[in-house]
């Protein structure tokens, strides 16, 4: 109790108020507008935040991807656009409601699912802190070797069908992290004799050129359009109730949102496939999914909902960013001398507590907002297509420039752009290229420092989380093997 | 059930137009680092591999050669599934059309310095909104209040780095100081 006091005294002051509510008004607009997205307003607001305070400066851009996916579901809804990729399934049935005139029972159970994802991942996190408080110390530097391994392993062998990139992309990020002069020794690595090399390539620069320039260009090169959303009448919480008469599927979906969130490099997009997979092969109406399903769509945004809370875990516990997001979260701890991981839950235990409270405070303040301005984000949404892509360039030379003011860092985030524009044309991912960066950091730290203290490779998993997590990691394999042998065989 | 519900679980990938060019280009830049390693990278004489300077690019290189090399050749194999909606050529001219609005933003990145951030800010998002297509009075002053109050919001307010530019001492001294520290 005490504890929680402490947390919520760090966050009653009137800029971590301030913002919340800009964070979760300002997630939900984005969410709402296709094409921008969670990772583009965090990636361009990330520079911004490294002035303020650093529970000011999290609050923010946990604000923003806590409520992204709130308005996420209005133009999956609305438009059969998701705002964001997590809102894909959203569309399965949101948009056949629509169609039939029932665009504000479809928003009603959107917010209500989200909001019962969200709140459950937050009473998991307060309920697991004990246990988190407690385990984390055991994390030492081979374990959190393992898990990061772990991070790096799943995010390849969950993007079924794209292996063999994703792997290539995960070393492609850990080679771009290596780069510049090495810090223990001083050696040059891949520098080619460029001095502008030598301090390395900073993930910022390339999380902006991935996520937010490549937007930019996607908006700017495509199809012109203005979607025009449906009128909306009655009211937004008419439907509420309908979610306690299917709280069985919220509850799963909650409950597999949050594991899904924990695991590192699952996130969203499993959580929401798994959830619906299973609310379609237990509801007595099967039928209805696809074509309009209030079932479907509660599984499929109380899973979304649920992810952002429990990504936090691994984050906070471990200091091991689970996606995108996380980890450019991550950066501002750093920046801010807070390093995440087991000690933080020693030393700074009301600050972990303190996010949690703004996680809570944040779904509360979302579902106040929509409940009076979704109309008015509907104007949002119509935004042409282009412009966006003007606005989101204009605001991306904010995130790049301000860094160091350095052109060259501009230069830079303008190539990875390409890159990532490329990856979207081909429909690959650009997430193993973050993880591979930021993994691969904590991997070659950690292992350094475990190794000199075994003497054999099979002292590395003597203790138990060690060998859990090796196991864990000869599992995921192990599968993927299984099921690469299953498909080719036809089975 | 429905088509959509009917394809419940992970989406099939497939592989699209392109996909075979990407990956050479990412098995013959993986070729080059890989031919770079020894020169680029150090090796220090009695230390153990965890130790290495080397090691992690080293080991990064080779996983980009490997991975890059498995999915060139599963780009091969694998035609039958390639949505062919447009044609290669069309495609790559989409991945080079990116290459102008990359110029476009390093246009606006060298200009920043010499004309300000404020004045830069309504040139690119005003000449970039026409070259967008969008020639109404309407758009114009759309994208100047766009520019207006990404300046105003994280220059004024959120005080980011941006320094003044040049131009900027050439005002009275009356104003300057204000447009240095905020626009």
């Amino acid at each position: 109790m005490e504890l929680l006091l402490s947390g919520f005294e760090l966050i009653a002051r009137i800029d971590v108020l301030i913002a919340l509510v800009i964070g979760s008004v300002g997630g939900v607009i984005i969410g709402s507008i296709p094409g921008v997205g969670p990772a583009v307003a965090i990636a361009i607001l990330l520079p911004a935040t490294f002035s303020l305070d650093p529970i000011v400066g999290l609050t923010l851009l946990l604000g923003i991807y806590g409520s992204s996916m709130y308005g996420g579901a209005i133009p999956a809804i609305l438009i059969n656009t998701p705002g964001t990729a997590a809102n894909a399934l959203t569309t399965y049935d949101g948009y056949p409601m629509t169609q039939r005139g029932q665009a504000h029972r479809a928003l009603s159970l959107a917010y209500s699912a989200s909001f019962a994802g969200g709140i459950f991942s937050v009473v998991c996190l307060i309920v697991l802190t004990p246990v988190l408080a407690a385990v984390a110390p055991l994390f030492g530097s081979r374990e959190i070797f393992l898990a990061a391994l772990l991070g790096i392993v799943l995010v390849i062998v969950t993007h079924r069908g794209q292996t063999t990139i994703a792997a290539f992309l995960v070393s492609f990020g850990i080679f771009i992290n290596t780069i510049g002069l090495e810090p223990i020794r001083y050696t040059q690595r891949f520098t080619f004799g460029q001095t502008w090399l030598t301090s390395g390539i900073d993930l910022i620069v390339v999380v902006l050129g991935l996520f937010a320039i490549s937007q930019a260009y996607s908006l700017l090169i495509g199809r012109d359009d203005s979607p025009k959303a449906p009128k909306l009448t009655g009211s937004i919480f008419t439907g509420m109730g309908e979610l306690f008469r299917h709280k069985r599927v919220a509850l799963f979906s909650s409950g597999s949102g949050v594991v899904m969130g924990i695991i590192p490099g699952v996130g969203e997009f499993l959580a929401q496939f798994f959830s619906y997979s299973y609310a379609a092969n237990t509801s007595k109406t099967p039928e209805e999914f696809g074509n309009g399903s209030p079932e479907g769509l509660i599984a499929s945004e109380a899973a979304n909902n649920a992810v952002p809370g429990a990504a936090m875990i691994p984050l906070l516990a471990l200091g091991i960013p689970g996606e995108a997001l996380t980890a450019m979260m991550l950066s501002v701890f750093y920046v801010h001398n807070v390093v995440p991981g087991p000690q933080l839950f020693e030393s700074q235990p009301e600050f972990v507590v303190a996010l949690y409270l703004a996680l809570l405070i944040l779904n509360v303040l979302v579902l106040i907002f929509l409940s009076v301005a979704t109309k008015g984000i509907l104007q949002v949404i119509r935004i042409p297509t282009r412009f966006l892509g003007v606005i989101v360039l204009t605001l991306s030379f904010v995130g790049v420039y301000s860094l160091r003011n350095s052109a060259t860092d501009c230069a830079l985030a303008a190539g990875f752009g390409i890159i990532g524009y490329i990856l979207k044309r081909l429909n690959l991912p650009v997430v193993p290229i973050i993880l591979g960066m930021v993994l691969g950091g904590i991997m070659e730290t950690r292992l350094r420092t475990s190794m000199a203290r075994v003497n054999s490779p099979l002292d590395f998993i003597d203790r138990p989380i060690a060998a859990i997590l090796f196991g864990l990691i000869l599992l995921a394999v192990g599968l993927h093997l299984r099921n690469l042998w299953r498909s080719r065989k036809g089975m | 059930m429905s088509d959509n519900s009917d394809s419940v679980g992970l989406p099939q990938i497939q592989r699209r137009t392109g996909d075979t060019v990407f990956g050479a280009i990412c098995l013959l830049g993986s070729l080059v680092l890989f031919s770079q390693m020894w020169s680029q990278t150090a090796w220090v004489n009695g230390q153990g591999f965890a130790a290495q300077p080397g090691f992690w690019p080293r080991l990064a290189v080779s996983g980009m050669v490997l991975f890059s090399a498995i999915n060139l050749a599963m780009s091969f194999r694998d035609p039958s599934s390639e949505e062919r909606l447009i044609s290669l050529g069309e495609e790559i001219s989409l991945w080079l059309r990116s290459i102008e609005f990359a110029l476009w933003f390093m246009a606006y990145v060298l200009i920043t310095p010499y004309v300000g951030y404020l004045p830069a800010s309504l040139i690119f998002t005003v000449a970039l909104t026409a070259r967008c297509g969008y020639r109404s009075p309407q758009a114009f002053v759309a994208a100047a209040l766009t520019a207006l109050a990404t300046v105003v919001l994280f220059k004024s307010f959120l005080q980011v780095r941006i320094p003044g530019g040049a131009l900027y001492e050439s005002l009275p001294a009356a104003i300057r100081n204000f447009f240095i520290l905020y626009l």
